[in-house]
């Protein structure tokens, strides 16, 4: 008998062995990937329209603005934060910009905890106007460094309809913060799920 | 005379304990391959570690959940399986109950929530866990429609019940829908149950999310929030299922918390201006005393209208603030109003509202089925969700409140590969096409709101808006070099409003290299910087944003085909500028070669 010859059953184990390994390779990647979506052709040339157009999209910021929820058409003149080096009272003067011709717009303000206004006006009302910008003097009061807020309730009624929303001015008092990096909990080869434990109102009882 | 050779296979012979082996390694993946439970929450043997926050090991996303109520396709060998080899079966019992949450209502007759009247709803679909006393997942599965769970677990065993606020279906069409923390590095919210040794006497475990309010403030923690959110959106799923989707969702984050106020600026503090959609995750105001809209239903399903319009169809949309009464650009009027009229639809309840202000009993409400508008027409929201909303709940030659078909419109093919940009003409012509019985009922809808009843470019629009530059829609650009004038204007608002993107149409007829040039027209209105945008059904491929004053240009090869171009007065895009603006240029195509 030929020593280089293999019996014809140990033969067909191997084959047996190497497809159980390659049955049991697809199965892991299909279970640790469940919510992969599976691809159809719709959904294929959804994603390649999309892809394509992304692409393209981080060049311009054309397409960029967030799809956002209805609200009274008002916003601040200039959303970047407002700074003061150290605590104390500052006077301040908001600007607020509508695009509506007409209709009557009342704001109310209030602070986050760190700040108080000392002004004695905290509610406005404005009769809107074309050119649309409007002032919003303020004293306000911050006792600590920190971020704090500065909170504008802003209800516009026009045409018989009434909108609202709230906008809020940002007050840096001293430097930023710097944020707290979280350590990082990536496994060789793994995505970490970090979860916020909320407290369930639990009952227990017997069966 | 020749000797046959006989050849054989030059594999190597094994030895007896070499077949031995073999054989064992045979069987050991047999048995591996085979098992898992069949019905929900056997416990594993080879158990996952749950994620923790700062936890060093911790479940990916993707392997957190094989899910469903049965989880036979869960790897590993299940106790009793494992046991059965040595000894006795292990005393299993049955650890079951229910989710809940506090849901918090809107007032009938006036804004604002109304925390008198909150109940207690079920927690449907949601990810269930089952953990030891080392946060291993024991077991895992999805409460049914009721909120109920059941697992199977070791009598005696310590364990505790988690709820993820996770919306998880992998059978398909399959989605995967999570509720986590922006300012806490995107974590997901789970409620945890308490650590108890199971047992007949602790079968029965309800899990209540409560909202947090004590009568005059969120004095505790907000736990329903989350939860509150997701029933929403499953609100939407199950419309959309019913609608005859057979799409697999792509996966999406709902980013909640108390701290997401109405400030722009760092996402991370919180600071997200108001609830919007990213094109990647849905971000949700939660600021007490200001803005919380996880309890506003129109608004969750706003913005997963958003994601839905993104995902299963098509929006060209530039998006930016928008409200009722505004003259919009035509694809952000057909998205907003799409969203607005989609909330109302899946929650069959035309009176959009949103809550905020002091102890959230202010906000605004808006009657979406509403048809007398003083704005109305092409450029309207409030006239695109009140052709959508009340060609819903039209029974005239169709079943009412049957979203059917228009999500068959947007989702065709017709609608997502059209040449024009997303408008209600492009609906309204899909629709026509694809439901042909509907095309009176549909065109009387929209002739109520001074829209024409034309093709997907809006041809022969009569209503401009109040201002004749805006029509026809889309301008014919010949491609010899002759001009074409089109005026860029933010009388409307900027950015996003009427008349401040002007459209032309471009038909190649043979491919070639073009060159468009923009050049301000003898009309002065000061230093003006044209922008251009170049389209092809919607996407869009090339733009021109130089500084140039007063004429742009841009160079590209082009295949045959319909081109839309997008020109704008990059100043009439700018939302402080408070000048009033009107730019006129000449538009000019040409080959070059």
């Amino acid at each position: 008998m030929n020593k280089m010859s293999v019996s014809y059953l140990e033969f067909i184990a191997a084959i047996i062995i190497f497809a159980c390994i390659v049955i049991l390779s697809t199965r892991e990647k299909t279970t640790d990937a469940p919510e992969q979506s599976q691809p159809n052709a719709k959904n294929a040339a959804i994603s390649s329209s999309v892809n394509e157009k992304n692409l393209h999209l981080k060049y311009s910021e054309h397409q960029q603005h967030k799809r956002t929820k209805p609200g009274a058409a008002v916003s601040l003149k200039n959303s970047e934060p407002l700074y003061a080096t150290v605590p104390g009272v500052y006077e301040y003067q908001l600007q607020l910009l509508s695009p509506n011709h007409e209709g009557k717009m009342t704001v109310d303000v209030s602070t986050s905890d760190g700040l108080a206004i000392v002004s004695s006006a905290h509610h406005f009302e404005f009769e809107l106007h074309e050119g649309g910008e409007y002032g919003v003097p303020l004293t306000i009061n911050a006792n600590a460094e920190g971020r704090f807020y500065i909170q504008l309730h802003i209800t516009i009624t026009a045409d018989g309809q009434k909108s609202s929303r709230v906008i809020a001015a940002i007050l840096q008092v001293g430097e930023p913060g710097v944020k707290a990096q979280k350590a990082s909990t990536k496994g060789a080869g793994q995505e970490v799920e970090t979860v916020i434990s909320l407290p369930a109102q639990e009952t227990i009882s017997p069966r | 005379m020749g000797r046959d050779i006989k050849t054989t296979m030059a594999l190597p012979i094994l030895s007896w304990s070499g077949r031995t082996l073999l054989v064992c390694v045979c069987t050991l993946l047999l048995a591996c391959g085979g098992g898992g439970g069949g019905s929900s929450g056997f416990m594993q043997a080879s158990s996952k570690p749950a994620s923790s926050a700062g936890s060093s090991m911790g479940l990916s996303d993707a392997s957190s959940s094989p899910i469903s109520s049965s989880i036979a396709s869960t790897p590993g060998s299940s106790i009793a399986s494992s046991s059965a080899a040595s000894s006795s079966l292990p005393d299993l019992i049955t650890l079951s109950g229910k989710v809940t949450y506090d849901f918090v209502p809107h007032n009938d007759n006036q804004f604002g929530l109304n925390y008198s009247a909150t109940k207690v709803s079920a927690g449907r679909g949601l990810v269930v866990e089952l953990l030891d006393s080392n946060n291993l997942i024991l077991a895992t599965t999805n409460s049914d429609n009721l909120g109920n769970y059941s697992f199977t677990v070791e009598n005696n065993k310590l364990v505790k019940v988690r709820v993820k606020a996770q919306l998880l279906h992998t059978q398909s069409p399959a989605w995967n829908f999570k509720v986590t923390d922006n300012s806490d590095g995107n974590s997901l919210y789970v409620m945890d149950g308490s650590l108890v040794a199971a047992s007949n006497a602790t079968a029965v475990r309800n899990l209540h999310a409560a909202s947090g309010w004590t009568g005059t403030g969120y004095t505790q923690t907000r736990v329903a929030a989350p939860f509150a959110i997701l029933d929403s959106v499953l609100l939407g799923v199950e419309k959309v299922m019913a609608a005859g989707n057979d799409i697999d969702f792509p996966s999406l984050e709902l980013r909640w918390s108390p701290k997401n106020k109405a400030a722009d600026g760092d996402l991370e503090l919180g600071e997200i201006g108001t609830s919007f959609y990213s094109g990647s995750a849905i971000y949700i105001l939660g600021d007490e005393n200001n803005d919380t809209d996880e309890y506003d239903r129109h608004v969750i399903l706003h913005e997963w209208g958003h994601y839905l319009e993104s995902d299963f169809s098509r929006s060209d949309s530039v998006g930016g603030d928008h409200v009722y009464g505004d003259k919009l650009d035509m694809r952000v009027a057909m998205s907003e109003g799409f969203a607005n009229a989609f909330s109302a639809m899946m929650l069959d309840d035309p009176n959009y509202r949103d809550a905020s202000g002091l102890q959230q009993a202010d906000g605004f409400t808006n009657n979406v089925s509403r048809k007398n508008h003083t704005v109305r027409g092409w450029y309207s929201e409030a006239s695109v969700q009140s052709v959508l909303y009340n060609f819903y709940t039209s029974n005239n030659g169709k079943a009412a409140r049957d979203f059917t078909d228009i999500f068959k419109t947007l989702n065709s093919t017709g609608y997502a590969n059209n040449t024009a940009m997303t408008s209600i003409y492009v609906f309204a012509d899909t629709l026509r096409n694809l439901v042909p019985t509907q095309i009176t009922n549909f065109n009387t809808l929209l002739l109520e709101q001074n829209i024409e009843t034309t093709d997907a470019f809006g041809v022969d629009e009569s209503n401009s808006g109040g201002y004749t530059g805006s029509l026809p829609i889309y301008k014919p650009l010949p491609l010899n070099n002759s001009p074409v004038n089109v005026c860029s204007t933010n009388r409307f608002g900027a950015y996003n409003k009427l008349a401040v993107a002007q459209f032309l149409l471009l038909e190649v007829a043979s491919s070639g290299t073009y060159q468009i040039s923009v050049q301000e027209g003898i009309d002065d209105s000061g230093d003006s910087d044209p922008d251009v945008y170049l389209y092809r059904r919607g996407n869009l491929l090339d733009f021109a944003e130089g500084t140039q004053i007063d004429q742009e240009s841009l160079s590209r090869f082009l295949s045959v085909g319909t081109y839309v171009l997008e020109i704008v007065d990059d100043r009439a895009m700018d939302v402080e500028n408070t000048d009033e603006i009107t730019a006129c240029f000449d538009v000019r195509a040409l080959r070059l070669n």
